[in-house]
């Protein structure tokens, strides 16, 4: 088993996820490190665009390791990846944040939106997202989506997530992530066109053409 | 083709044949598509800018040192970050919500109280914590001590403030902001109103 274990280090076959948490166990810090540089970042990326707060998110990373340290988060190989695994512990911590603080983060976003600096009149927000202000526009529509969207699209558009992954760990149909991705794709147009011009709101775009 | 079933059957814009002889005929989704194109293309870029984005260095230190202290029988020792106020602040937020407080603003603008200020705070008279501005709230039980204790601030109603006796100025607007001192368990013990 050494020597096998010795084998894949040397040729740097990628171990399982069962494997890195069994050196793990035995107190094995590279084993612990491997883990955490391969995950943190989606983690961290994940809080972050669902709480908009790079305190929340190293907070909730940290929670994360932190209960795969204690061995109390009961990771089984057999129902799943030790990613979604660990993503489910962070949404669980994401959750628990954003209804604890349900209020307090309402008005944070306001906040926030309020600070938008306002496009112009002759600026299309829509033709402008692959500008800097534009995915700045973006990302705060993102955080300002309701939570179930919100969060189909930070996995799945923001993270790359599959379509299986993400239901796996909401615990949803894949269809519905389909759906609730859909419908999030068209709240985050209504958002930057009301961006363009508030007074038409929601109504002038869906006499634009949406009819879903 | 109907604009519904147009979109029902394309949800990720990848247009077929059929696809195609309704854009021909309906500008509107002609329009919706280049707009949903548009927005599929930002989230890919903003996707691609925030990818390196990850957590700041010492939060591995502090979980590498929490591994070390698991691995050598003690628990593992808990990091003291901003988790506990996060997590905390909004519990001692809906503490004064039974109160009839509603405060805000508080998780990103939490901050602690420099160990110094907190024990000249703690080491210092009653008399002196009016001196300080703090005023002890009704449902106070302990006095903060200088390793517990947090700085909060916060927005109070102003008719809030009123009906705990702090003494306000005139001054327009609903809310006050203030300063909460929580105590070891999170919950608010005095207030100082800042404004």
């Amino acid at each position: 088993m050494l020597k096998v274990n010795h084998l894949e280090k040397e040729m740097s076959i990628p171990e399982t996820d069962d494997q890195l948490l069994l050196r793990m166990r035995r107190g094995d810090e590279e084993a612990f490190l491997t883990v955490y540089r391969k995950l943190q970042g989606p983690i961290y990326r994940f809080t972050l665009n669902m709480t908009g707060s790079a305190t929340v998110a190293e907070d909730v990373t940290q929670e994360v390791f932190l209960a795969l340290i204690r061995q109390d988060c009961g990771y089984d190989s057999a129902r799943g990846t030790l990613a979604g695994y660990l993503f489910g512990i962070a949404r669980k911590l994401v959750l628990r944040h954003l209804e604890r603080s349900r209020l307090m983060a309402e008005q944070e976003i306001d906040a926030q939106e309020w600070g938008l600096p306002h496009a112009s009149a002759h600026h299309d927000p829509i033709a402008e997202l692959l500008h800097t202000e534009g995915i700045e526009a973006l990302r705060r529509a993102v955080v300002s989506l309701p939570k179930r969207y919100r969060e189909v699209v930070a996995l799945c558009d923001l993270e790359e997530m599959d379509y299986a992954g993400a239901a796996a760990l909401l615990g949803c149909p894949v269809g519905t992530v389909r759906s609730r991705l859909h419908r999030a794709r068209s709240l985050l147009l209504e958002k930057l066109q009301q961006k363009r011009d508030p007074k038409l709101g929601v109504r002038a775009w869906r006499t634009a053409g949406s009819v879903i | 083709m109907s604009c519904r079933e147009f979109w029902n059957r394309m949800p990720e814009l990848e247009a077929g044949d059929e696809q195609l002889g309704h854009l021909r005929e309906c500008p509107a989704c002609v329009a919706r598509m280049g707009h949903q194109r548009m927005l599929a293309a930002g989230l890919s870029h903003l996707a691609g800018k925030r990818q390196d984005l990850a957590a700041p260095p010492q939060v591995e230190a502090e979980l590498l040192t929490a591994f070390r202290s698991h691995m050598a029988g003690s628990a593992p020792a808990l990091p003291h970050r901003w988790m506990g106020l996060s997590f905390w602040i909004p519990a001692a937020a809906a503490c004064f919500l039974v109160l009839g407080v509603v405060a805000w603003g508080v998780g990103s603008r939490a901050s602690h109280v420099s160990r110094s200020h907190i024990v000249q705070f703690a080491s210092i008279e009653s008399a002196d914590a009016a001196d300080e501005g703090f005023i002890p709230l009704p449902s106070a039980t302990e006095t903060p001590s200088a390793d517990d204790a947090d700085l909060v601030r916060v927005q109070v109603p102003r008719s809030v403030l009123i009906a705990l006796g702090v003494p306000l100025a005139e001054g327009s607007g609903d809310a006050v902001e203030a300063e909460v001192l929580l105590g070891a368990g999170g919950a608010p013990e005095a207030v100082r109103v800042l404004q």
